[in-house]
């Protein structure tokens, strides 16, 4: 009787608790990319690291990157791929309820199953906590066709003011003409 | 190797299972649903060495486990569903802050056996096997464990509920 009255109880438990609806993507995208992505691309999409929700993060970053082309990438990424943006907090201030936006140039959708999702040129999401080092996969796209595409990036805090905005460039090429083949792999 | 459409099946059927269990140790939303991500990723880089795909849950909420003290080791998790941050909990908590109240006064281990037994639906060797102590422990502390919940759920009942603000 006692477990039969602890079941009942414990199933409150579940209203709160919501399943990311794009778990399954992120996971995918993420363990594609962990299976072919080589690691000159790793090191640009880790470039995504050092976007910070603070200055002092955000300026070191672009010092870094003063040495290359603006926010290009320096090799081509296959089309038809999903890219997981890492976002990461390395301000050294936690940041609450944080809203992040990704604006998607020509010839780019965001990777999901979902046929509204995917054709949305731009998609907000929240997070009720950001915490210092940590980081998220909160963007997931695929490249749809070749070219320069141009991604904008765009942090609010919990006012919805504007924290930082955030434009990088990257080159997509046909796969056969990328920068990294099969016996790149890691 | 486990195919696409295969594993985001194990997905689908098993995300819930994976963020109660990972809710349980972070006590964090945010934190649980990136564990439940780092889990699934671990889950397809370690498919070929699952053994029995019966006890396929075990064995990824025993992935979940090891993926928490392993983060635990190298970051620290910010406790914020600690007891002194209850009260501030209850409106990301609307419908189970009562029981989390309640869970909080328990041990983590018994807490995890409540989850696992009687949440869950786990038999007792899957729990132990998830929790890595003997069947029999695991059998003896979810009776405590029981004893210990209803008797904390009872008390709290008898008492005046806060006002809404």
């Amino acid at each position: 009787m006692r477990d039969l009255k602890v079941q009942n109880i414990l199933k409150q438990l579940d209203e709160d608790l919501v399943p990311d609806p794009y778990l399954s993507q992120k996971v995918w995208a993420e363990v594609s990319s962990k299976n072919s992505i080589t690691k000159s691309y790793r090191r640009e999409i880790f470039f995504w690291r050092g976007l910070s929700l603070a200055s002092l993060g955000f300026l070191a970053v672009l010092l870094i990157r003063q040495h290359q082309p603006e926010s290009v990438t320096s090799s081509a990424i296959p089309v038809h791929n999903p890219i997981v943006f890492h976002l990461e907090n390395d301000s050294g201030i936690a940041y609450e309820n944080v809203r992040m936006e990704m604006e998607l140039p020509e010839g780019v959708e965001f990777h999901t199953n979902d046929a509204r999702i995917a054709k949305k040129r731009t998609l907000s999401l929240s997070a009720d906590r950001f915490e210092i080092g940590k980081s998220r996969l909160p963007f997931v796209v695929e490249a749809k066709s070749a070219g320069l595409k141009q991604f904008k990036i765009h942090v609010f805090d919990e006012n919805d003011k504007l924290i930082k905005e955030k434009i990088l460039t990257i080159q997509f090429s046909e796969p056969q003409k990328a920068a990294f083949n099969q016996e790149k792999i890691i | 190797m486990i195919s696409k459409n295969e594993f985001q099946k194990i997905i689908e059927e098993h995300q819930q299972a994976v963020l109660r269990l990972a809710f349980f140790l972070t006590k964090n939303q945010a934190e649980a649903k990136d564990l439940t991500q780092d889990v699934f990723i671990k889950v397809w880089e370690k498919w070929d060495s699952l053994g029995d795909v019966t006890r396929t849950l075990p064995w990824i909420l025993k992935i979940c486990r090891n993926q928490f003290l392993d983060n635990k080791r190298h970051r620290k998790y910010e406790d914020s569903f600690a007891k002194e941050s209850l009260a501030e909990s209850r409106h990301t908590l609307p419908a189970s802050f009562e029981v989390w109240s309640c869970l909080l006064k328990l041990e983590e281990e018994e807490r995890l056996l409540l989850l696992l037994v009687d949440h869950q639906g786990l038999s007792y060797s899957e729990t132990a096997s998830v929790l890595k102590i003997s069947e029999a422990n695991a059998k003896s502390k979810i009776h405590r464990a029981r004893q210990e919940f209803v008797k904390i759920w009872e008390e709290a009942a008898t008492l005046p509920k806060p006002r809404a603000s």
